[in-house]
């Protein structure tokens, strides 16, 4: 053998098995990313889980509020018969909405505020808030590491010829930046 | 700052650690065999040096974050006691990609939070019920969060494999030293013995 065709040899063995490395790494993000999504809607199913008990308890103390009741509801229905992302996004931001006017009406309620119960799930709401932000937030953080992996050189060169595109993160609707309007009724 | 500098420095933490472990096993027997020196034989010396070395760092690596838990008094928590506290940690272990760790309490109006644990999986984050008390959400958060990151960056490790090294250099130092006091007795007694024949 020639020391041409050895090279040659060594060359494309080398280009395969970084093919091998970059692919294997790029599939373990990929589903790092799924997996961190999946994870979001965990966190908004639970909160949907809460609505019901939190209604009941309000409608003990505020029975006259029947709008926000109503709406909540609306909210909680719209998100477990939701099927696409963007279904589910609409649903999900509605419920962020429902609640904020729910407990901004319970501030009206002095007992209802005291009582043991309400102030354990007003926790377990919170908790749950700020762990779809965290979610979120992990979400964005897999997603760069994501679009990193597959930009730089020499993947970007591989990750085209798997068919592997950048992913979107998740952006806030310009809607949701705006201060929230909060209706006594 | 990139995430990727973070696993990057995670990566150096850990060939760090390895680094350390390598460095400590080759002190540790120097210092074993100048003691060996010393006493007459050194593989003795060596020996003895390496297998509490060994026995050491292995009680530490698998123990070591449980004693430190009960040597402070540190009792574990359940989630309907300290719903706030879990709800913290949880969350910043989402934020951050790892399990969440266990939750310990120390009844104590002292402000003080400290993590423990080899690895991620093997974690657990400390507070005192004086810091649960003044501290509001944003401010606990902040706390809980330095804690993760040091369990993340595998920094407990680092520590308690340095914490064992300087524990068997003073050890074998002390044996040293000992055996020097016994030495003497031993010496003055044979003078004394002969001075009374």
């Amino acid at each position: 053998m020639s020391i041409g065709l050895i090279i040659l040899i060594a060359v494309i063995a080398v280009i395969l098995l970084f093919m091998l490395f970059i692919y294997n790494s790029v599939i373990r993000l990929n589903n790092q990313v799924k997996n961190a999504w999946a994870q979001i809607d965990v966190q908004l199913k639970r909160r949907a889980d809460l609505i019901p008990n939190l209604v009941e308890t309000v409608k003990g103390y505020a029975k006259h509020e029947k709008g926000v009741f109503t709406e909540v509801t609306k909210a909680r229905t719209a998100y477990m018969n939701a099927t696409t992302v963007g279904q589910k996004a609409k649903a999900a931001n509605m419920m962020t909405d429902t609640l904020k006017s729910l407990f901004a009406v319970s501030e009206n309620y002095p007992q209802l505020k005291a009582n043991e119960n309400f102030m354990q799930l007003q926790e377990e709401l919170t908790g749950t808030e700020n762990k779809i932000s965290y979610s979120r937030q992990f979400y964005n953080d897999i997603v760069m590491t994501f679009n990193n992996k597959i930009q730089v050189f020499p993947n970007n060169v591989f990750a085209k010829m798997f068919g592997f595109g950048e992913k979107q993160s998740f952006e806030v609707a310009e809607t949701d930046k705006k201060p929230v309007k909060v209706k006594f009724e | 700052m990139e995430r990727l500098n973070f696993f990057e420095e995670i990566r150096w933490n850990k060939i760090k650690s390895w680094f350390l472990f390598l460095v400590f096993f080759i002190l540790v027997g120097f210092l074993g065999a100048v003691a060996g020196l010393v006493w007459g034989s050194i593989y003795f010396g060596l020996g003895l040096a390496l297998v509490f070395g060994l026995i050491y760092s292995l009680i530490a690596y698998y123990s070591g974050g449980n004693m430190i838990l009960s040597m402070s008094g540190a009792r574990p928590v359940t989630k309907k006691e300290y719903p706030f506290l879990y709800h913290t940690v949880e969350g910043i272990a989402i934020a951050a990609g790892i399990p969440a760790p266990k939750c310990y309490v120390i009844d104590d109006t002292a402000l003080n939070a400290f993590a423990t644990g080899r690895d991620p999986q093997n974690a657990a984050i400390t507070v005192t019920t004086g810091l649960l008390a003044k501290l509001d959400r944003q401010e606990l958060e902040g706390v809980v969060a330095h804690e993760m990151s040091h369990i993340k960056n595998f920094d407990i490790r680092l520590m308690m494999l340095a914490a064992v090294l300087v524990g068997v250099v003073t050890l074998i130092s002390d044996f040293l030293l000992r055996s020097f006091l016994c030495e003497e007795k031993a010496t003055i007694q044979t003078i004394e013995e002969e001075a009374e024949e």
